[in-house]
């Protein structure tokens, strides 16, 4: 298994940077700017669809029992909304070509 | 709700947000999931502050069958992409939700529990056996300690069976109203009082010639804990009189029986009698037969007070002062005494309704005085009436009350209490002067969560379940 490499927050933000040529300051308003809006639609449970890249939809999950096997105690989960991410084509075909390897 | 945003609706959204031109807000976005394609396609993780994170996780190569042919395939090791979206979203989108927590259901008891309680038991039986009808009162927590003195008892006694047997035998005639149980004394399972007594009477037979310190106790009148009980119990024997006592916990029950061994011996001559008896008794108990019985019974007795225990115990064990008066046999006469006992082990629950406790007391009484007149005739046990009894038995006097908020219904409720949300027609039918309409019960409504003997609730009976929608279709029919 390879090493992962994680790529984070900032160092994400400073190639965004390089590729748009803007500044920082700009890209982080946009960023947050866009952020918000994810936030907001998904807890409305809008789902967002970007071609190529994959969607965010919002499902949710049913309550259920679960048994807790080192003590025995049955617990009850409750139902919650949970934000799920299906890959788009493109990220698959990517990840694809990158598994052949 | 539900729509379905796409990239240019997206675009939109943000164009609007900043106040800049869509081609501005669409070149941003295209940037950004390109950057991102790339990145996580290269198979790096990817984080992004309020979003989440991206993670190419490698599946390994695993075999697999073809469903349409049957063959086996073998799925190459791939790529996955996984997201998990940060504590801030995933809050956010859930927030409908957010006042959900895990709960631990009680509402069945796991099989888990129910060995834990029999794992009690042991300690309990010896105090049961005297006091099944007593009462449950013993609660598990005492019977532990007790059981642990009570084990070493038994090594000791068994190997005294012979003269042993007899004390035990007239203990348990006398104090056990179930036979059954007495029989197998000898045996360890059952009669763990029983061997307690029979342990008893080995010592009191060494030191009845030295004068025994329970023997002297006796004779002073005022005993402390265990002596009272002996002397109880010796009255019984006696006839003489009854007199009412308060029950001290069950721990106290069982010296006394023991002390009671030791005291019947003394009075030996007019027991005789009861002796022959008992050898017949001792006889009977060799039977196998007889022994499983009693195994059996002590089982379903251990059971019971285990269930019940469990009941009353999450209430606070309040302890109990008992008083007791006794009065003696021929030979010897004990004064009244007053013992104070804070008896953990006894386990008095207070919580019980005090008529739950009045009846209870009466009920054991009556099922002890039988059984005890039966075997011996001349022994008639004295039994302490429990002035105050922590009678666990039933928990029908609490009522649950339940306020509605909101996500909670009558149905919840009721899967809550009975373990089927059909039951929550029972739940209406015990409030139906606050309930004005079961689909809309208003938030704050406090309602009385009825007892579920009340209205012959099952989850598990099918036939009560069907009742419980019988009568839902009849209720709701009239709101529709």
């Amino acid at each position: 298994m390879e090493i992962q490499l994680v790529m984070d927050h900032k160092t994400f933000l400073t190639q965004l940077q390089s590729r748009l040529g803007k500044d920082k300051g700009e890209v982080e308003e946009y960023m947050s700017a866009f952020l918000q809006i994810m936030k907001e639609r998904c807890s409305q449970m809008d789902s967002v669809a970007i071609q190529g890249f994959g969607s965010f939809e919002p499902k949710k999950k049913l309550e259920r029992v679960v048994v807790n096997p080192a003590t025995g105690k049955r617990m009850l989960v409750p139902p919650k909304m949970i934000l799920s991410f299906k890959p788009g084509s493109a990220i698959k075909m990517k990840l694809k070509m990158l598994s052949s390897k | 709700m539900n729509e379905k945003i796409s990239f240019p609706d997206l675009v939109t959204l943000l164009a609007a947000k900043l106040n800049v031109t869509k081609k501005e807000a669409e070149a941003f976005l295209k940037e950004f999931f390109t950057v991102s394609t790339e990145v996580i396609s290269s198979g790096e993780e990817l984080k992004i502050n309020d979003l989440g994170v991206f993670k190419p996780i490698w599946v390994e190569s695993r075999a697999s069958v073809n469903v349409q042919t049957g063959e086996p395939v073998e799925i190459p090791g791939h790529y996955k992409l996984s997201f998990v979206p940060d504590k801030v979203l995933r809050e956010a989108v859930n927030a409908p939700f957010s006042s959900f927590s895990v709960e631990i259901l009680n509402d069945h008891v796991s099989t888990e529990q129910m060995m834990a309680v029999d794992n009690d038991e042991p300690l309990d039986d010896s105090d049961t056996d005297r006091d099944e009808m007593e009462p449950e009162q013993l609660e598990e927590p005492v019977a532990p300690e007790e059981s642990a003195t009570q084990e070493a008892e038994q090594k000791e006694a068994e190997p005294d069976a012979g003269h042993v047997e007899e004390p035990v035998a007239n203990e348990s005639l006398t104090n056990e109203a179930d036979e059954p149980i007495a029989e197998p004394l000898p045996e360890v399972d059952i009669p763990t009082a029983e061997l307690e007594a029979s342990c008893e009477p080995v010592s009191g037979t060494d030191a009845e010639s030295k004068l025994e310190p329970e023997v002297t106790a006796e004779a002073d009148n005022h005993l402390p804990e265990p002596e009272p009980e002996l002397v109880a119990e010796e009255a019984p024997v006696t006839e003489e009189s009854s007199l009412p006592e308060q029950l001290p916990g069950t721990a106290e029950e069982k010296k006394s029986e023991t002390e009671e061994v030791s005291a019947q011996e003394q009075p030996q001559p007019s027991i005789d009698d009861e002796v022959d008896y008992y050898h017949d008794y001792l006889q009977k108990s060799s039977s196998r037969k007889a022994f499983w019985w009693g195994a059996l019974a002590g089982f379903g007795v251990v059971i019971l007070l285990g269930v019940v225990a469990w009941f009353f115990l999450r209430g606070d064990s309040g302890i109990k002062i008992g008083e007791y008066t006794l009065s003696l046999t021929d030979s010897e006469v004990f004064a009244s005494q007053e013992t104070e006992n804070k008896i953990a082990d006894t386990v008095v629950v207070p919580e019980p309704m005090d008529t739950a406790a009045v009846v209870e007391p009466v009920e054991e009484d009556t099922l002890l005085d039988e059984p005890v007149a039966q075997p011996a005739e001349s022994v008639k046990p004295v039994q302490p009436e429990k002035k105050v009894t922590p009678a666990p038995v039933q928990p029908a006097a609490k009522p649950v009350v339940e306020t509605i908020r909101s996500g909670v219904f009558l149905t919840t409720l009721a899967r809550k209490y009975f373990g089927h949300k059909t039951f929550w027609v029972y739940i209406y039918e015990e409030n139906k002067g606050i309930i004005t309409n079961p689909n809309q019960v208003p938030i704050g409504t406090r309602l009385i969560i009825p007892d579920a003997s009340k209205y012959h609730i099952d989850a598990k009976d099918p036939h009560s379940v069907e009742t419980a929608k019988a009568l839902a279709v009849k209720i709701l029919s009239k709101y529709e």
